[in-house]
């Protein structure tokens, strides 16, 4: 009903045409690419021919320029400018230019941040001097004293935690004495001796844990007096070396914001471009450029191919065609407001397949059908649209699913004014129609009446549906074809008649439906007698299974739809419930304070306890009872390539 | 135990009861070497409950060594993903932490490929794509051209501190790789055990048996190999030891590693609880063991160890880590099918490197040598 007609569509023309073409289809949002292969196969012998010669891009050079151009934003601390803030115009800058830039940016920052690590270091190695000198003074030893030992040898370094656990482990089946300074962090600095002699194994040892060892003799060479206070302001100067190269990112960007963004543009937009034409062709300058379009928005394509591509060439084919190619088209829905408020209710279900009838006009009105008669009652029914409202407004509810329950209350309270109930009380309205609590039987006529036509319907779709696909005796002889639909009428004629006539089922309607079971049991028989060989023969045991299921399932799906009458029975009991224990809870000290918090409790449970079960209870009825004899889905969404990324529509 | 946890216990272990049910009998490996080519193999596998559900190619009989190799290498990991729907945030953390392990091997490859330019990074590419990796920015790792820029890669993730001093030392001085990729299997059972340690009773002494077992015995071989191969000294042997301990405390692996020599040191160790590894089936005097069949040895260790976690009865994430960890096995067997039949290697042969051992003993009749233990 509503899934739009799609079609293939080619541009095949010079690279600065195709470019600006693909900046408009991202404009337009209406284009889907495909992979080359999808459009070449029988395409006119000169492309197709050629298709050996024809380079495709793997990869989209823009990635890594905006990976990048993201490290600057990521390195300054600043929030990466969003894609909507950009102009959406053909990319102005050349590829080399924004790599050229791009690279220049990166490589200032890659500068200031090397800078900033060899400074690290050389702050971490002035720490542990200092640390080194302070667990001296504390053994009253000198430096020059105890780095100018004759035989023992020290080395002072760094280690995880874990591995200084080993080295601790080592020390005990080894010449080694392990000392820990500081430990912070998950990291100790440790002091450990030997002996010279020993210290080549040592050294083996110490690459084992990882131990980054700082080299004393360096730091304290020619250190004089003042050690300590000298370190200190060492390691200041290197504290303030180290901000000012944290913080060149953040000024740079301060500085030049507006061309860095501009940059940021320039690339984003080529980016886009080329997300089109990633995975396309090119053959001797000539770029191609396949994707799928939605048939009504043709006529903008090539109104702006004549515009902006006078030599590219616009090739189309339509999607029947492309379908009898083995391609499977993605689907794109087109309703109005409230069919398409019930598209997720379907989607949830599975997406209609490319071709296939789309439910969602018949879902949204049998599902306010359905909600409404078993939920009928004008007061739940403004609450819960209240409700879904609120939460939507505050973003609790996704703004799709709470259309649905708010069209799902409103249809509550218009059953509500038929059945006469407001709160559960049917006393302050008068019954438009009738009282769940008093018409029992009507409403049970009611619902098996919808039943039955609502599994006509969806017969009547699925034979639409065969005819449309060319299996004519499937359409006629099987069990959900046109003899399923006479038989499932003759039944229920029959059925009727029995249970309101005194005579019993009269018998020439016995005799069709006997006639009609015969024709279904047989249909495979009948098609190829008429039709010639049929698909794929399923095998004569298991056709006359489906054959006893289809008909069965008649009757199951529509003692199904009693559940229509028994909801709106127990939404009225559940309400009486309710009154009867507040009248019960009046008679006790402060009765009235307690009646209310009954009534109160007792509504917020009718609405949100038994609007759940509803809801479920109507979703059952849509996807088993009705979706089971016409609606197979399994489609895939049309995603058209916008500036912004994927669209999923 | 909480109620909860009882029923994601005993969930999980049913699960992996039946996921242990489809693995390849061993009917199914003697079929598999009968075979003749990679395609067949694929073929083969396919039917099976074990893999056809990963193997979704039209015509597998046409499929390359290396393609088969990527799917059936990913399956344990894709396995291992549902059943962390079973569990709280603390199993499935050891769970994930298992899976983590793979993402070091992909750390290792693209190691690999940048200091000796082995190995393909589309492969890895198709690797990450099905199993999406966790411990480092996979897009910046993959793209790595520098030890700096895998470094750069991690930043972030807790093995940014594990690798960070091993990669500077080899950019600054060279040297092989042989020493971050030990920091990262430590990294990898530390971790592991470190979460396991919060589990109680026997599913904390599930994960401890696992993984200890892994532990020792890949401390066993680390000093048995750095011994008699690489002649290092003991201390460096010793270092290069993970620091687990489960059955081998530092103690007993200081014994092996400063035994006076390596006869000396296989002595001792086949006198250890996986002594048996070490054993040939010429008896105690012949003083060493072949390398592939010490390899595959230890192999049938862990494999034993993961079964008898089945044997035991009790529930929990340790069965399931029990299970991956025979599939994971199981991989490794149908890679060496896969090299056997590739090669047209001597089947008979090559059924002795089996680690299923009744696979393998299926064929034992015909063996010449078998180890001891068997």
């Amino acid at each position: 009903m509503a899934v739009v007609e799609m079609m293939g569509m080619s541009l095949i023309g010079p690279r600065q045409e195709i470019e600006a073409l693909a900046a408009e289809l991202l404009t337009l949002g209406n284009f889907e690419p495909v992979p080359l292969e999808f459009a070449l196969e029988r395409r006119p012998a000169s492309l197709s021919s050629g298709g050996a010669r024809i380079s495709t891009f793997q990869k989209n050079p823009y990635d890594e320029l905006l990976e990048k151009l993201n490290y600057v934003w990521k390195e300054a601390g600043a929030v990466f400018p969003a894609e909507r803030t950009c102009s959406r115009d053909t990319p102005s800058l050349s590829r080399e230019e924004c790599s050229r830039q791009v690279l220049d940016v990166a490589q200032k920052i890659d500068i200031w941040k090397k800078r900033a690590e060899v400074l690290e270091e050389e702050r971490e190695k002035l720490m542990a001097a200092g640390a080194f000198l302070d667990a001296l003074a504390s053994a009253d030893r000198d430096v020059e004293e105890t780095l100018m030992t004759r035989y023992l040898s020290i080395t002072f370094g760094r280690l995880s935690a874990e591995n200084y656990k080993k080295l601790e482990e080592m020390a005990a089946v080894t010449p080694l004495l392990v000392y820990p300074v500081v430990a912070e962090k998950g990291y100790v600095l440790a002091i450990v001796f030997c002996s010279r002699d020993y210290l080549e194994e040592a050294e083996k040892i110490f690459r084992t844990v990882y131990l980054k060892e700082y080299r004393l003799t360096d730091l304290f060479e020619g250190a004089g007096t003042n050690l300590r206070e000298r370190l200190r302001e060492r390691q200041l100067d290197s504290e303030r070396a180290i901000r000012a190269l944290q913080e060149a990112p953040r000024n740079y960007l301060g500085r030049r914001r507006k061309d860095l963004e501009r940059l940021y543009c320039a690339v984003h937009s080529l980016q886009r471009v080329y997300a089109l034409c990633q995975k396309r062709g090119e053959m001797s300058g000539i770029f191609v450029l396949s994707g799928v379009i939605p048939a009504p928005t043709l006529d903008r394509v090539a109104d702006q191919v004549e515009r902006l591509g006078p030599n590219t060439l616009l090739l189309t084919e339509k999607g029947t065609e492309l379908e009898k190619r083995g391609r499977q088209l993605p689907t794109l829905l087109k309703n109005n407001f409230l069919a398409r408020t019930f598209q997720e209710i379907v989607a949830l279900y599975s997406l209609p397949s490319y071709g296939e009838t789309d439910p969602s006009p018949l879902v949204a009105l049998s599902f306010c059908l359905f909600f409404g008669f078993m939920f009928g009652d004008v007061g739940h029914g403004f609450l819960l649209a209240a409700g879904a409202w609120w939460l939507a407004r505050k973003g609790i509810l996704k703004k799709a699913f709470a259309s649905v329950i708010r069209i799902a209350g409103v249809s509550a309270m218009v059953f509500g004014f038929l059945y006469g109930s407001v709160f559960g009380s049917e006393e302050i309205l008068p019954s438009l129609w009738t009282s769940p609590m008093h018409g029992i039987s009507d409403l049970i006529q009611t619902s098996l009446f919808v039943g039955v036509a609502f599994l006509s319907m969806g017969i009547a779709i699925n034979i639409l549906a065969l005819k449309r696909e060319g299996r004519t005796g499937k359409m006629l002889f099987d069990g959900e074809g046109v003899a399923g639909l006479l038989f499932y009428w003759t039944a229920a004629l029959t059925a009727a008649i029995a249970f309101t006539s005194d005579g019993g089922a009269p018998k020439p309607l016995l005799a069709v439906l006997g006639l009609l079971f015969l024709v279904i049991l047989f249909s495979s028989v009948l098609e190829r007698l008429l039709f010639g060989p049929q698909e794929k023969d399923e095998g004569g045991v298991v056709h006359t299974f489906t054959v006893f299921h289809d008909l069965l399932s008649f009757l199951s799906n529509t003692a199904s739809f009693v559940r229509l009458a028994a909801f709106a029975l127990n939404h009225a009991g559940l309400s009486a419930a309710v009154f009867m224990l507040s009248d019960m809870v009046h008679s006790l000290p402060g009765g009235a304070l307690f009646r209310a918090a009954v009534l109160l409790l007792g509504n917020i449970v009718i609405v949100g306890l038994e609007g759940l079960i509803v809801f479920i209870q109507t979703l059952r009825l849509e996807y088993y009872e009705f979706f089971s004899k016409f609606y197979h889905g399994g489609g895939r969404p049309f995603a058209p390539v916008t500036w912004n990324g994927k669209k999923q529509d | 135990m909480s109620f909860l946890a009882a029923g994601e216990r005993a969930a999980v272990t049913a699960k992996a009861r039946v996921y242990r049910g489809r693995l390849l009998a061993p009917s199914d490996y003697l079929r598999l070497l009968e075979l003749e080519t990679v395609g067949e193999i694929a073929a083969y596998l396919a039917k099976t409950e074990a893999y056809g559900p990963y193997i979704t190619e039209p015509s597998p009989e046409t499929m390359h060594r290396g393609d088969l190799e990527a799917i059936i290498t990913s399956v344990p990991l894709l396995e291992e993903i549902p059943f962390c729907r079973y569990l709280g945030p603390e199993r499935s953390a050891l769970l994930r932490a298992w899976g983590e392990r793979f993402d070091v091997d992909v750390i290792k490859r693209v190691l690999r490929i940048i200091t000796t330019g082995m190995g393909s990074r589309e492969n890895l590419r198709r690797r990450v794509a099905s199993v999406p990796i966790t411990v480092a920015d996979g897009e910046k790792l993959l793209a790595a051209g520098s030890l700096r820029d895998v470094l750069e890669s991690l930043r972030g993730y807790p093995l940014y501190d594990i690798l960070a001093e091993p990669l500077k030392r080899i950019e600054k001085e060279g040297g092989t790789l042989f020493r971050p990729k030990m920091a990262m299997d430590a990294f990898f059972l530390t971790r592991i055990l470190s979460k396991g340690k919060k589990l109680s009773g026997s599913e904390g002494r599930g994960v401890r048996q696992i993984f200890g077992t892994r532990a020792d015995l890949i401390n066993m071989y680390w000093i048995y190999r750095s011994r008699r191969f690489f002649s290092l000294t003991p201390e460096e042997a010793l270092g290069l030891t993970l620091p687990v301990r489960y059955r081998l405390n530092f103690d007993t692996l200081s014994s092996f590693a400063f035994a006076p020599d390596v006869p000396s040191m296989v002595k001792l160790l086949r006198e250890s609880p996986y002594g048996e590894a070490f054993r040939t089936s010429g008896g105690n005097e012949v003083p060493e063991v072949g390398e592939m069949a010490l390899e595959h040895n230890l192999y049938r260790i862990l494999w034993r160890t993961a079964s008898a976690i089945f044997r035991s009865g009790s529930a929990g994430v340790h069965a399931v880590l029990a299970y991956l960890t025979l599939r994971e096995l199981e991989v490794k067997d149908l890679f060496t099918i896969i090299e056997d039949v590739r090669y047209h290697y001597d089947r008979k042969k090559a059924r002795e490197f089996l680690i299923h051992p009744a696979a393998a003993s299926f064929a034992g009749k015909e063996r010449e040598v078998e180890p001891s233990w068997l």
